[in-house]
Formats: structure tokens, C-alpha cells, sequence
């Protein structure tokens, strides 16, 4: 699927903003990205904690405490 | 202009400027150095500013934005520029207004969430659309897809798009 010249275009002008949002900090905008932002830092730390969920499908809190201490 | 004016300015811009510069640097010193060559060209061209073209933020920027793009070409000749400043090295002052940046707030806030997400992680946290794929849990395809389609609502809401 090829780029038009107004995707091209659009996308130059997003580039553009965002850099000088991260020069201006409107705070509109700033809450935007936060709030997306906050939802993928969630999102990691959800499939993190999936690895100390045990196969019987809850989480295995004596598990977690043995590899946190294996790590040491 | 006069040393009330400098000191004004300075004020006014030195947090934005570092925070501009410590994004993009990763050694401290350099980036207070590179802070210093921007204000020094600042109080130099302040003549040449024209309020009537753009506001004293953006003409910042604009030095600021281009002294690190002169860095860059000094120190690292071989490697490509970071994606968002090497695209047409003119800054069009008109679109980079407080006021755009609202615009784009309230696009962005109009979509979708998942459209949201998308060019938010593309262009704000400059990743590419495989990784934006695999962060969203979507295949690369479905992710150019809406892509397209978020590119074409925010074409369509911003104006003078």
C-alpha cells in the first residue's frame, strides 16, 4: 500500500508539532500523550506480573519471592 | 538589546531550551553547551526577530531546533539525523503555534482511543509501526491500516490540512 503525497505531508506536519511540543509543552496536548503513555506503561507492567501467574492461573506470590532471590 | 531584555529571555526560555536539548543529548555538559551557543545566537539576531511572522516561542524553537541540528552534523557527519529533524530542515513558523498544538489536542482526543495510541506512539515517541504493532498487540498489517485511516481523520480535522 503506497504513502499519497497528503499521507506524506500529514505525517511531516505530525513530526513537526510533536517536536515542538516537546520544546513547548502545551499542557492540552502533553495530557494526551500522557494519558497514552500511562496506558502502555500499564500494559508492560500487566504482561509482567503474567510471568508470576502460575498455571493453575493465579498468581504464585512464593514463586515470584524465589526468582527475586535467585536474581540477587 | 538591552541586558533587561537578555535576562527576560533568559528567563523566560532556558527551562524549554535545556529540556528541548537534554531530550535529545545524551551528556549533560553538551547539552549546557549547546544551550549557551543557542542564547548567545538569540541575543546576537534579536534584532532580526519579526513579531509580526512569528511569536517569540517559535523563533526560539526554530534557533534552538537548528543549532542542535548544526551539533549533530558537527559531531556525527556519518549518521543519519534523528527522523524528526531531518525531514525538509525548513520550519514552516506558521504551523508551530501554541495554537496548532491545541488542535492537535483536540484531533487526537476526537479519534478513537486505539488511533490515538497509534500516532502518539509513531510520532511523538518516534517508534516504528512494527514496534507500535507489537506494543498494540496487532499485526504489522492491521496497524498500517489504521494508521492510514488516523492519518486521513487528522487531515481532516486539522484545519488548513
Amino acid at each position: 500500500m503506497n504513502r499519497t503525497g497528503g499521507q506524506i505531508q500529514m505525517e511531516n506536519r505530525l513530526k513537526k508539532l510533536f517536536d515542538f511540543q516537546r520544546f513547548e509543552g502545551n499542557a492540552s496536548l502533553q495530557s494526551v500523550i500522557d494519558d497514552v503513555h500511562a496506558r502502555y506503561a500499564r500494559k508492560e507492567l500487566s504482561l509482567e506480573d503474567m510471568e508470576w501467574v502460575s498455571a493453575a492461573g493465579y498468581n504464585d506470590p512464593e514463586k515470584k519471592r524465589l526468582k527475586l532471590e535467585e536474581g540477587k | 538589546m538591552t541586558a533587561e531584555q537578555q535576562e527576560k529571555i533568559y528567563l523566560a526560555f532556558h527551562g524549554k531550551v535545556m529540556g528541548y536539548l537534554c531530550a535529545r543529548i545524551n551528556r549533560r555538559a553538551d547539552a549546557e553547551d549547546l544551550c549557551s551557543e543557542v542564547f548567545e545566537k538569540i541575543f546576537r539576531r534579536f534584532d532580526q526577530y519579526d513579531r509580526t511572522k512569528s511569536s517569540i516561542s517559535t523563533w526560539v524553537f526554530t534557533i534552538t531546533r537548528n543549532t542542535l541540528i548544526d551539533h549533530y552534523r558537527r559531531t556525527k557527519p556519518q549518521e543519519e539525523l534523528d527522523e524528526n529533524l531531518s525531514d525538509d530542515s525548513e520550519i514552516d513558523e506558521g504551523l508551530l503555534q501554541n495554537e496548532s498544538l491545541e488542535e492537535l489536542a483536540a484531533a487526537l482526543r476526537s479519534m478513537p482511543e486505539e488511533l490515538r495510541d497509534l500516532i502518539v506512539l509513531r510520532y511523538y515517541d518516534n517508534r516504528p509501526l512494527t514496534e507500535v504493532a507489537e506494543m498494540m498487540g496487532m499485526s504489522y498489517g492491521a496497524v498500517k491500516l489504521r494508521h492510514q485511516k488516523a492519518l486521513g481523520m487528522l487531515k481532516r480535522a486539522l484545519s488548513d490540512g
